[in-house]
């Protein structure tokens, strides 16, 4: 929706005054209501759906690869895709690019290694499936998706199985190509229950005046002065902490201690958030799905 | 020839089916009430595709700069998303695919004779297809998914337009193949209109003996005839939900 | 008797091969900065930056009508980041581990950043119905140059064309870099204490981050009296 002069006004006020006063009435550090699926693409090794209330629906991919390589950095691959924007636009780059930056710089390649050659590359495929109408016409922009996509990627990548490795991995100096069991049934999952590792978590944190507002809706993204997008994982802020524009217009520096506030906000909803993305994890799904 | 045995002489197939035998159907309609005015979820065995309908409106959002408005119909466009992960075997397409851009003519001409044109003069319909999963029947899943979108959206449709694929074995014609049996036998998809005999659309890219065409043709109105049954029956069910909450 | 087919072992009499090193050893990057602005005779404003063999130049073009169908009651900004063919990227790396980046999604990351940063310093709505344009050029790279302190380059030599172009700035914004072994940060500054944008990869994130961003204000105000030193004399050669 466009705004108004008066209602951005309005809105502002709210969002910057002391009790931080939002559209939708909720908290500083509240979710909008999101629902998710998991393991639903029977080609993939991972998937999952997230989908917010207004429409916007993320559909996230995980395949597995056994590929013989030293360089552990490639073996993580993103591509995220928007439905009405070409593959090479602006918006889809730079998120794949954050995504990929996030993912990488926060994995534990251990859970890739199948012998001291030969890992699993990991394809993560995000599709973004409808973006709203006015998108063109309106001030804000589209990097807020970044928090839904992590979540997308965060759930796909606790989802994805493996094939149970059956050729021996204690000689791994030897070049032998691995071989895996033919029953599904006996899968491993990627991401073992026994792991401390977590896959990294963006969360966009909206700065306006010198309050933060965690999952800016569209309508409060028009008057934000200035948004951060900042990491999260195993209880700690990680990488990226970096600046986004969330709103073309009317833009203003933030000081120090907003900047605090955004990394404690992030601290404080992480725990939960990861809870809550881990309930979904635990629900089943029967694969001639009732997932929509 | 493939290593796989496609039909074995008991008259099974690699996925235990018999020749006439669909696999398992399933859809959604609603699917994404916020994101589009129709939507759509079509499981044809490990096949899945999402399809969401946008109008009819004045202008469309994907629509090229420059094109006009219909005075006698609608203008639909049909845009497909297949993205890298839908297939086995992952495989980035371009979003110019060629074949993706010659499947969605053959569904625009098969639909623009399906909608009540004289209704919607001026207006925009975009229909957008998503392949979540492919193992066989794209053009078929399509077909089916838009049907039910549309009706979704309320757009006013002559009759259903029901599709499938069917392929030769030899002698034998079989019914709803899937990606296995598409790469290795040659085979047609049609779209039949509700009940009736008419071909509504027809796509056949590989040699098949002429004489045998006919024997394709009336086991996949048959089955196209069943498919229809079921995409009924799903609808009376969310119509019935309808009205059950009013 | 036990055969060794797999070659476990090797012969017993080899000697490991050894390389001698190559690298050289790390040093502190030289921070002296050569300035200059207005070289660039058919735009609006111009910088031409260089630093340890990083040469950096950019140009400001705007405000210019802007011809679109809808009314914009402001300015449309542009950044255009160009890496010229053959810098050498293998250093572009995010924290030690290798990623060769792809060119055009590294560009973007690079453009939407500058965006994020500029479109707040800007006062865009003094223009409407126009459009202002930055291209920024990396002429040459020093391959030891990391990303981020490739950026603060960068940022700074943009907020020098735009004093240089004459349109309306908030302030003159300076960025620091503070970097370690395991993180590196930038920050830009519109003034002390107003963050125009940052971008960090801190690992651990704990009481260091004031720490590192402490050290970005402080190179960024040593940075800013420079600047602001070689503007002032400009403008006063300029005026007599």
């Amino acid at each position: 929706m466009v705004l108004s002069t008066a209602e951005k006004s309005y809105i502002y006020e709210s969002l910057s005054g002391e009790n931080t006063l939002r559209t939708d009435s909720r908290k500083y550090n509240e979710f909008r209501p999101l629902k998710a699926a998991c393991s639903f693409v029977p080609n993939c090794n991972g998937s999952s759906r997230v989908y917010t209330a207004d429409g916007i629906e993320c559909i996230t991919s995980v395949k597995a690869k056994v590929v013989k390589t030293k360089d552990l950095a490639n073996l993580i691959a993103v591509e995220v895709d928007i439905e009405g924007q070409r593959d090479n636009s602006a918006l889809c780059l730079d998120l794949s690019a954050l995504l990929q930056r996030s993912l990488v710089n926060n994995f534990d390649y251990e859970i890739l290694r199948l012998t001291d050659k030969y890992y699993f590359q990991i394809y993560v495929d995000v599709l973004i499936l409808s973006v709203p109408g006015d998108f063109k016409n309106s001030s804000y922009t589209l990097y807020s998706l970044l928090s839904l996509i992590s979540m997308g990627s965060y759930l796909a990548l606790k989802s994805c199985k493996l094939p149970l490795l059956t050729s021996t991995t204690n000689d791994r100096e030897i070049e032998e190509e691995p071989s895996f069991a033919d029953d599904w049934e006996l899968a491993t999952d990627l991401i073992p229950e026994s792991s401390e590792f977590q896959p990294v978590l963006v969360f966009v944190v909206g700065l306006v005046g010198s309050n933060v507002i965690i999952d800016p809706s569209l309508d409060e993204e028009q008057v934000l002065e200035n948004g951060v997008c900042i990491g999260y994982s195993q209880g700690n802020i990680v990488p990226p902490i970096q600046s986004v524009a969330l709103s073309t217009v009317d833009g203003k520096p933030f000081d120090r201690k907003t900047l605090a506030k955004a990394t404690g906000l992030v601290k404080e909803i992480g725990q939960p958030v990861t809870q809550a993305l881990d309930a979904i994890l635990s629900e089943e799904v029967d694969e001639y799905g009732s997932v929509f | 020839m493939s290593r796989l045995e496609l039909y074995s002489p008991e008259g099974l197939r690699v996925d235990g089916r018999r020749w006439n035998e669909l696999r398992r159907f399933e859809c959604r309609t609603n699917t994404h009430p916020h994101a589009a005015d129709g939507s759509a979820y079509v499981q044809q065995g490990n096949s899945k595709i999402l399809c969401l309908v946008k109008g009819p409106m004045e202008h469309g959002a994907n629509l090229a700069a420059g094109t006009k408005l219909d005075a006698n119909g609608p203008v639909l466009s049909i845009t497909i998303n297949y993205p890298p992960f839908a297939a086995n075997d992952r495989k980035k397409r371009q979003k110019n695919d060629r074949r993706l851009q010659e499947i969605s003519i053959i569904l625009k001409r098969c639909f623009m004779k399906t909608i009540v044109l004289k209704n919607y003069s001026r207006t925009v319909i975009d229909i957008s297809l998503t392949v979540l999963a492919m193992d066989g029947g794209l053009l078929a899943c399509f077909c089916n998914a838009i049907t039910l979108a549309l009706i979704d959206a309320g757009i006013s449709l002559y009759d259903y337009v029901s599709a499938i694929s069917i392929g030769l074995f030899d002698q034998t014609p079989l019914l709803d193949m899937n990606t296995l049996e598409e790469s290795d036998l040659s085979f047609v998809t049609i779209g039949v209109v509700g009940d009736s005999d008419k071909l509504n659309l027809m796509l056949c890219e590989d040699k098949i003996p002429l004489d045998k065409l006919e024997r394709l043709i009336s086991l996949g109105i048959e089955g196209c005839h069943r498919v229809k049954q079921l995409m009924d029956h799903q609808m009376r069910v969310a119509g019935q939900e309808l009205q059950e909450r009013q | 008797m036990n055969i060794d087919r797999r070659r476990n072992l090797g012969p017993a009499n080899v000697k490991p091969l050894v390389f001698a090193e190559s690298a050289p050893a790390k040093q502190d990057p030289d921070t002296r900065v050569f300035l200059e602005t207005g070289l660039i005779q058919n735009c609006n404003g111009s910088s031409y930056l260089e630093n340890d063999k990083t040469i950096i130049i950019t140009s400001v073009y705007g405000p210019r009508p802007n011809f679109t169908r809808s009314f914009n009651d402001q300015a449309n900004l542009k950044i255009n980041v160009e890496l010229s063919k053959f810098l050498p990227l293998d250093n572009f790396k995010d924290n030690q581990k290798n990623i060769v980046p792809d060119k055009d999604r590294l560009v973007s990351s690079l453009e939407s950043f500058l965006l994020s940063n500029y479109q707040s310093l800007i006062l865009l709505q003094n223009y409407p119905k126009s459009s202002i344009e930055i291209f920024v050029q990396v002429v040459a790279l020093n391959p030891t140059h990391s990303l981020l302190y490739t950026l603060k380059n960068i940022l700074n030599s943009v907020s020098v064309a735009l004093v240089d172009s004459g349109l309306n700035i908030k302030a003159i914004a300076c960025s620091g870099y503070s970097g370690s072994d395991s993180h590196e940060t930038v920050v830009n500054f519109a003034a002390k204490d107003e963050i125009l944008g940052i971008w960090s990869d801190f690992q651990d994130f704990d009481s260091t981050f004031d720490q590192s961003i402490d050290a970005c204000e402080n190179d960024s105000a040593q940075l800013r009296k420079e600047i602001n030193g070689y503007l002032l004399k400009k403008a006063t050669k300029n005026a007599s």
